[in-house]
Formats: C-alpha cells, structure tokens, sequence
C-alpha cells in the first residue's frame, strides 16, 4: 500500500474515531431529544456504514490497480 | 418444554459438528488444498473477537444504558480501517522472523528476552482466565434458563454441574482442536474452519432471533420503539441513558481498540493463521460490516426486553421463551454457544503455545539437571505442555467464575480482562515505530501498568466476591485515602474501569518511554529493534550467527525437537535450494544456522530456539563487532540510497539545462536562418540597385545630365548603406571578440545627447517628426567612449523615427540621475513593442515582425550593438511602455565616480 493511501487511512480512522466521539454524540443526542426520536443509535450506525464504505472503496481500488 | 438433555445433547452434536469441520479442513489442508485460502473465511475467523459477551452481554448492557455497548465495537472499527498500516507490518515481521505467539512477538522485539516473553506470558494468562469464565457463566446462564424452563422452577443461581460439565468439554475439545501440531507457525487450518463457521453461525443466531423479537413478537423496529416512547423509556436511546461521561467513552472506545490489537486469541487469527497478506485488505472493511451486521439487532431486542419490563444477561433467550418459542430459544442458545466455545478453543490455543514456548521451555531449557538440550525428543514435552496449560487455563476460568465472576457482570468481567490484555498495546506499538524502545522500558511499563490494573480492578473484584474486606476500598491501602483503589490519589468520578486504564495505561506508557530514553538496550536489543522497526527494507539477515558449528550437530537439535522426518525434509530442501548436498561434517554456514532458528523458532518460540542454537554454536552468538558491521552496512546502504536519490536530482536537472539548451540552440539555429535571410535582402536590395544603374549608365551614356546624376546618387546611398551594414556586422563582431578599441574619457551625457540629436535633426525634420529633450541634471558626468554613446544615442533616435507614424511623430528625450547612475530615455509614439518581446528585441538580427516583409528596414543589429556598448561601461539598457503610448528605451550609465571606485 502506497503513503498517500496509507495517509488516507489514517485520516479516515481518525475522522471515524471523531464520529464516533462523544461530543458529536451529545450534538446528536440534542436533535434526538427535540427533533428526531431515535436518532443517535441510526446516526451510529449510518457513520459506520459510510466508514465500511470508505475504508472498501480505498483498499478494493488499490487491488484493482495492484493487478 | 425443553429438555435439559435435549439441550444437552444438542450442545454435544453442536461441537461434533464443529469437530467434523475441523477434522474435514485438517485433512483436506493435508492434502495440499486448503480451504482457509479466502479473504471472506479470514475475516470470519477475525470474528472471533465477538465472543458471549456481544451475544448476551451487549443485550444486557442495552436494556439498562442504550448505546453504552457500542465502544466495544467502535474501537476495533477504527483499528481495522488501520489494518493495513498495523497488522501489514505486524504480519511482515512474524512472516519474516517465525513468530508464534504476541509474547513471542514481543519478546523478539525486545532483544529475544526470556523474562520479557515470561512476563507478558503471565499477564495474557490473567488477562485471559476472566475472559474464559466470562464465557463459562455465559453458556452456564444459558442452560440454566434452558433448564428452568423445562423444569419450570427457576433456581437463584446457576447450576454448578453444566458449568463444569461445560469446562470439561471445552478444554477436551481445546485440546483435541488445537495440539496435534507441535509446529506453532503452521496454520491450524481446521481450527480456523471451524472458527469461521462458528462466526457464520452466531450471526445468523443473533439476527434470526433479532428477526422473531423484531418482527414475531412485535410489529418492526417503529413498533418497539414507539411503545418504548408511549411507556415513557425513549430516554434510554439517550447519551445520558449509558451514564458514561465524555473520558469513560472515549477510553472505552480506546481500550477496545488496544484490547483488539493485543488480545492473544486475535494475534493467532490475524498473524498466526493468516495464509496471504492481503486478506488484510478485505478484513479491512468486511470485518467492521460484521461488526455492523452482528448489532443492528442488539437495541431492538434490548428495547423489546425494556418494554416487556426484562432486562439482563439472559435476555437473547428470556424474550423467545417469554413469547413461547422453544425453537428461537435453543436457536441463541446454540449462538450464545457458538460464540463462547470459538473464544475459549482460540484463547487457549493462543496462550497454551505462549506458556510452552515463552514460560515453560525456557524455564525447564535453563535447569541443567534436567539436561533437556540432550534428550531425543522433545516434541512430546511441548505437546504435553501445552495440552496442561489448556486444561489448567480452563480450571482456572471455572474457578474464577465460581468465585468471583458469578456475582459480577459479563460486560464488567469483559472489560476487566480488556484492561489487563491492553497493558501490552504500548509494548506492540511504540515496538514497532519507536527503535529507542528498549527492553529495560519495555518491563518498567508493563509491570507498573499490570500491577496498578490488578489493584485498581482486582481488588475490588475481590471485594465484591467477599473475598477481600471492603476497609481497602473505603480507606486504602494501609489506611492511607491517597491508596483507595477505585479513588488512586485522589482520582474520583469515573467508572471504576475508566479509572483503573487511566491510571494503569498511563503509568506503563510513561515508565516505558522513560525507561527506553534512560538506558541503553543490549547489541541483540538494538539489532532486533532495527529489524522490526525497519522491517519493510529488511526481510531478513543471515549475518546474526558468526559462531561454528557442524551440520550434524544442527540437523540432531532439530530432530529432537522437530521429530525426525520433519528435520530430515527440511535439511533436504535446503540442500535441494542451494542445489549441494548438506554433509553431515561439513562446517554449517550463518544461512544454515538461521534456518534451524527460524525452524525452531516455530515449534519452541524464538527466546528458546535461540538458546537451543547458542548451545551448540561455538563462539559468540552476536557481538558488538558483528552488530557494528551490520549497522555499518545497513548506514552505508542508507549514505548509498542517499547519494543514488542525490545523483537522480542532479540528473534531472542537468536533463532541465539540456532541454533549456537545447530550446536555446533551436532559437540560435532560428537566429542564424533570419540573420542570414536578413542579411541576404539587405545585401541584396541595394546591389541589385547600384546593378541595374551601374547597367542603364552603361548601356545608355546618352542619358540627360539631369537623370544620369540622379542615378549615380541612388548608387552612391545604396553603397552607403552597403557599408552601413557590413560596418554594423564588423562592430558586433569586434565587441564580442573583444577587438574593440575603446576611448575612454570623461564626458558629459547632456551634451552627447544634445549632439546626437542635432545630428538627426535633418532626418527628424524630413519626416516631420517633432522631437523634444528634457535634462533633470545640470551636468551628467560619465567616464566612456563618447563616440560610442552617441552612436547608440543615434541608434535609438533613428529606430524610434522607423516606428512613430509619418508626419505626426513625437519623440521625447530625458536625461535623469538615478542613485548612482544617469538614466537616459528615448520614448515615440509609435506601436510600441509587446511585453513578450520586450527581451528580445535586443538579441542579434531580431526585429519585431513575423517575415522579411514586416520587419523595418534596418540591419537588425543596433539595438544588439547598443545593447553590448552600454554594457561595455557597466550600465543596462530595457524597453519599457512610454508616457506617448509607443516604446521607450531607457539605458543608464554609472556617474563618473562610481564607475572609478569600481574600476578601483
């Protein structure tokens, strides 16, 4: 795996580690308490759907280009 | 109702299955095809890291504190986006130096350290016995619900037989599953079937009971939680329902991270049993989706539990016998069982061979009485080993639950044991990108952080059991407030386990980095930290060995270890690689000494097979000249890499002055074919002028005077300008050279310009074109060749009477001091000259105009003169835009003082 990709892994696990944070949490947790019931368990879960995506479309990519 | 022996009896036919399983991939592996090849059977087996806990505790957890659960899952989320950048090089070392274990891993790292490899050994031994009793009271909760249902009378606590019935059955199975090898590096390839299918399993469990609770017993995920709303407990989908302030979550999210990287039993899937490295990059996001996957269902069968007033660790299989249905229940109960048995096989698996290779052998390797290093085979010691260890890690787990664990929480149980395994994470991680890390840090950090976890987390423990009196928590160690240990100095407000890893994570890393920048580690240490530090630019060295010894003597150590077949193929390899046969007297090579290591290495661990080899390798093993040799090649590679990267930048800019030249040559080439078109049609035009008058005199002396004189005029200004030309080649060509005589006085510039521009004043009045000078000094004092100044001062004026429109011409002439120079500029009103071209319109032969036709007339050679006289007398010459809208050319000359002190 090149550096600029590996860079871009490291971005993304830290921007997923900051998703997933608690402070970011507790914003969500205010529009769940006012706006949308159930919120904070589907944002959970959308963000980690999204960094699954990211983190495949970045290693599935490599390996075509790999072959 | 179920029958206790139905459940029991499906329990049996459960791991018979999975016995089949393992049995069917070892077999076929022996056959050369093997089914563990696949990225997807990879990750599956990664899946290990959800044992009872993510099938029953979770549940439990959600029903009391919402998303509370959740860290445990996010942090290995994180980690495995970081797969590729961790578990890559973690996967290179142990493919390069036959790694066996996580001890062995680290006590490589660290200088091949037998205590290291022990100590570590023991706190994965501890760390791990709460995981496995964890598990135990799982599966011992599991069929005790079972059981009361059929029994229909609900006892208070678990039953003892089935847990020990369970304990029993697990180790045999262990056993049977995990030791058939004595090769710890061969990959258990049934096992990891088997493991794969166990994940498969227990997810299909978890989501097909999530389904009937979701969708059996209530209307869909909207039903469940907009009953939770009407009974008022929305709340517990709330931050503030997990009670987990901003640090308890962040640190669970990273204890689960670090618990993931150093877990013993997921070192062996993921580096131990990996078959192709870039299964690394499909686990990288398919086993966070199973992850995913596996708790989409652990809220709303929680909520469901919550609005049906059930809570607790029991509720996977609480709601399906709530709502009647046998068959969901046995269906958890086999998840539930899946998951609990794929923990232990693996766990034990892992730490047996870290107990025979890192604790035991070594120990026994150094007793002399017991003179080990002579007997025949060792192969059924290691086995037997090993074998005990599983029984004993089983044992120890039951009592541990018996204890302890029955009064306590899966969760906190769970998080007990993820606390003492991530004491290891900062020996794994500033190992593997910190070279100064050393084995003297290594130990400080680990036994600091592993004693403050068992008084900050075991002791209360202990406490909780009834085994310790409360005093110690209340009042300290010795009485003292600052000891209490769920409150160490001081520290209150936090969960218990949030405290302990503060406190324990903190005090490791910190006495490990200062240990590691305190002492200095040994020749092997430094050697070994370069090698896994550096791992991608070095696979391996066969200069580690200098001593001497027979071929005999290596191929005996590893049939006592190996069995004899196995050292026998491998010498036969060898010998077959290197295309010689391997005589048993011939002296045995660095490279042959490795391979017997390495060979070693993964049946005993590299700390014994180090020690097995030194036995009988005379001369010293690696001395600080053989390191200093290797560290002096690795720098002179480094100065060489250094030199190579040098060269190519040299390289590429000498290919940039090269392109730049070449671009350069094309224009001169492009110069010369203008200069000598230009030069042609100059020469030409006025001979073919004086040709054709010279003829008509000629041919017709007959010619009136009055046209005949005419003619001997055109002749006569064509001769002019004949000479004008070739006089303007000869300058240039003089001032280049360096040929011309120059005389140099002192002059005044004002009256060199008054003089040039009196001398063209005919010229300037024939083309009605008014010209106007402006002096801003009253005296300009230069030291140069007045001649040659005014030539170019007429150079200029005449080029700007080429250019200014016929009959409205203005030309304006100003004379300026300028610091310590004299600026002089000649401005028209003609077209002026482009930006671009504003450079090159001093070169030779260039003139503004795309042909021969556009150009003026002109020999294109007076501003390129002009250009070398004023530089001559160390002034500069541009083109600017003029006030009048056409061009001017501004040149300056140095006053007659500065010119002298420079001369000076």
């Amino acid at each position: 795996m090149n550096n600029g990709r590996e860079r871009i892994l490291l971005v993304l696990a830290v921007l997923a580690g900051l998703a997933f944070g608690y402070p970011v949490l507790v914003v969500i947790d205010v529009l769940t308490l006012c706006c949308v019931p159930a919120l904070l368990p589907l944002y959970l879960f959308l963000v980690w759907a999204v960094v699954i995506g990211l983190a495949a479309a970045l290693v599935v990519r490599r390996g075509e280009k790999g072959r | 109702m179920i029958g206790a022996l139905i459940a029991l009896l499906l329990s049996l036919l459960y791991l018979g299955l999975l016995f089949g399983i393992a049995n069917y991939g070892d077999r076929m592996a022996a056959r050369g095809a093997t089914l563990i090849g696949s990225p997807l059977v990879y990750t599956l087996s990664l899946a290990v890291y959800c044992s009872a806990w993510t099938f029953f505790g979770s549940v439990g957890l959600a029903a009391e504190a919402g998303v509370a659960f959740l860290p445990i899952y996010l942090g290995p989320t994180v980690i495995a986006v970081l797969f590729p950048l961790l578990h890559g090089k973690i996967l290179a070392i142990a493919k390069a130096y036959g790694i066996t274990s996580i001890a062995d891993f680290i006590a490589s790292r660290y200088g091949k350290s037998s205590l290291l490899g022990g100590l570590v050994t023991l706190v994965a031994v501890l760390g791990t016995i709460p995981y496995i009793s964890l598990q135990l009271k799982a599966v011992a909760n599991s069929l005790d619900v079972l059981f009361a249902a059929s029994l229909a009378q609900r006892t208070d606590g678990p039953i003892p037989e089935p847990a020990l019935l369970v304990t029993l059955v697990l180790a045999a199975f262990s056993i049977l599953f995990g030791t058939r090898h004595i090769d710890a590096t061969e990959h258990h390839e049934g096992m990891v079937l088997a493991i794969a299918f166990e994940s498969l399993v227990k997810l299909a469990a978890f989501i097909a009971v999530g389904l009937f609770v979701t969708y059996g017993m209530f209307e869909g995920f909207g039903d469940i939680f907009g009953r939770l709303a009407a009974a008022g407990r929305d709340g517990l989908l709330t931050m503030s329902a997990t009670g987990l302030s901003y640090i308890d979550w962040m640190t669970y999210t990273l204890l689960a991270a670090l618990a993931f990287l150093a877990l013993p039993r997921q070192f062996q899937v993921a580096v131990i049993e990996n078959v192709d490295k870039d299964h690394l990059r499909t686990a990288t996001w398919m086993f966070p989706l199973y992850l995913l996957v596996i708790n989409i269902f652990v809220l709303p069968v929680a909520m469901a539990g919550a609005v049906l007033g059930r809570g607790g660790d029991t509720l996977m299989l609480d709601l399906p016998l709530a709502a009647g249905s046998q068959i969901f229940a046995l269906v958890a109960y086999i998840g539930g069982l899946s998951a609990a048995t794929a923990m232990v096989i693996v766990a034990t698996i892992a730490i047996s061979t870290m107990i025979s290779n890192d604790l035991v052998m070594p120990a026994l390797l150094r007793v002399e009485r017991l003179r080990l290093g002579q007997r025949h085979d060792l192969s059924g010691l290691v086995l037997a080993i090993r074998r005990a260890s599983i029984f004993l890690q089983l044992l120890a787990g039951y009592a541990f639950f018996r204890l302890v664990a029955e009064r306590i929480e899966l969760v906190s149980i769970g998080l007990i044991s993820f606390a003492a395994i991530a004491q290891l994470a900062p020996l794994i991680l500033l190992g593997l990108f910190w070279r100064q890390a050393s084995l003297a840090g290594a130990l400080l950090g680990l036994i600091a952080g592993f004693l403050v976890w068992f008084y900050t987390l075991i002791v209360p423990a202990l406490v909780f059991a009834g085994w310790l009196e409360p005093a110690i928590l209340e009042e300290g160690l010795f009485g003292l407030a600052l000891l209490r240990p769920e409150a160490l100095f001081g520290l209150e407000g936090l969960t218990p386990v949030t405290h302990a890893v503060l406190w324990s994570l903190g005090a490791n890393t910190l006495l490990m980095v200062v240990g590691s920048l305190a002492t200095r580690p040994s020749d092997l240490g430094r050697l070994q930290a370069i090698l896994f530090v550096d791992v991608e630019q070095r696979q391996s060295s066969t200069r580690l060995w200098r001593g001497e010894t027979r071929v005999a003597a290596l191929q005996d150590l590893l049939v006592r270890f190996l069995g004899r077949e196995r050292a026998v193929r491998v010498f036969a390899r060898e010998a077959l690689r290197r295309g010689q046969s391997l005589r048993a007297g011939d002296r045995a090579d660095a490279e042959l000494v490795q391979l017997a290591e390495r060979q070693l290495a993964r049946a005993i661990g590299a700390t014994s097979a180090r020690l097995m080899v030194a036995s009988i390798v005379r001369g010293e093993v690696i001395g600080p000249d053989a390191l200093l040799e290797i560290l002096d090649e690795t720098s002179q590679a480094i100065e060489y890499s250094q030199k190579l990267e040098q060269k190519s930048h040299e390289l590429e800019n000498l290919t940039a002055e090269l392109r730049r030249a070449n671009e350069r040559l094309r224009q001169l080439d492009q110069l010369k074919d203008d200069f000598i078109a230009t030069v042609s049609h100059e020469l030409r035009t006025p001979l073919t002028s004086i040709r054709s008058f010279s003829e008509i005199l000629l041919d017709h002396p007959d010619l009136p005077g009055e046209q005949r004189r005419q003619f001997v005029e055109i002749i006569a200004r064509e001769s002019q300008r004949l000479t004008r030309l070739i006089d303007d080649v000869l300058d240039l060509s003089k001032i280049e050279s360096g040929r011309m005589e120059w005389e140099v006085a002192d002059h005044d510039l004002r009256r060199i310009i008054e003089e040039a521009v009196s001398a063209s004043e005919g010229l300037m009045r024939e083309n009605g074109i008014q010209v106007s000078v402006k002096f801003g000094v009253a005296r300009a004092l230069v030291r140069c060749d007045g001649d040659r100044i005014t030539q170019v001062m007429l150079n200029l004026l005449s080029n700007a009477a080429k250019f200014v429109p016929a009959r409205a011409g203005r030309i304006h002439v100003e004379l300026r001091g300028l610091g310590n120079e004299f600026l002089v500029r000649v401005e028209d009103n003609g077209p002026g000259v482009p930006p671009p071209l504003r450079e090159a319109i001093f070169e030779k032969f260039r003139q503004i105009g795309g042909s021969i036709r556009d150009k003026p007339h002109g020999t294109g050679l007076g501003l390129a003169i002009c250009r070398e006289i004023v530089q001559h007398f160390d002034g500069r010459i541009w083109c600017e835009e003029a006030k009048l809208g056409g061009a001017a050319i501004c040149f300056t000359l140095p006053v007659r003082e500065a010119r002298l002190r420079a001369a000076e």
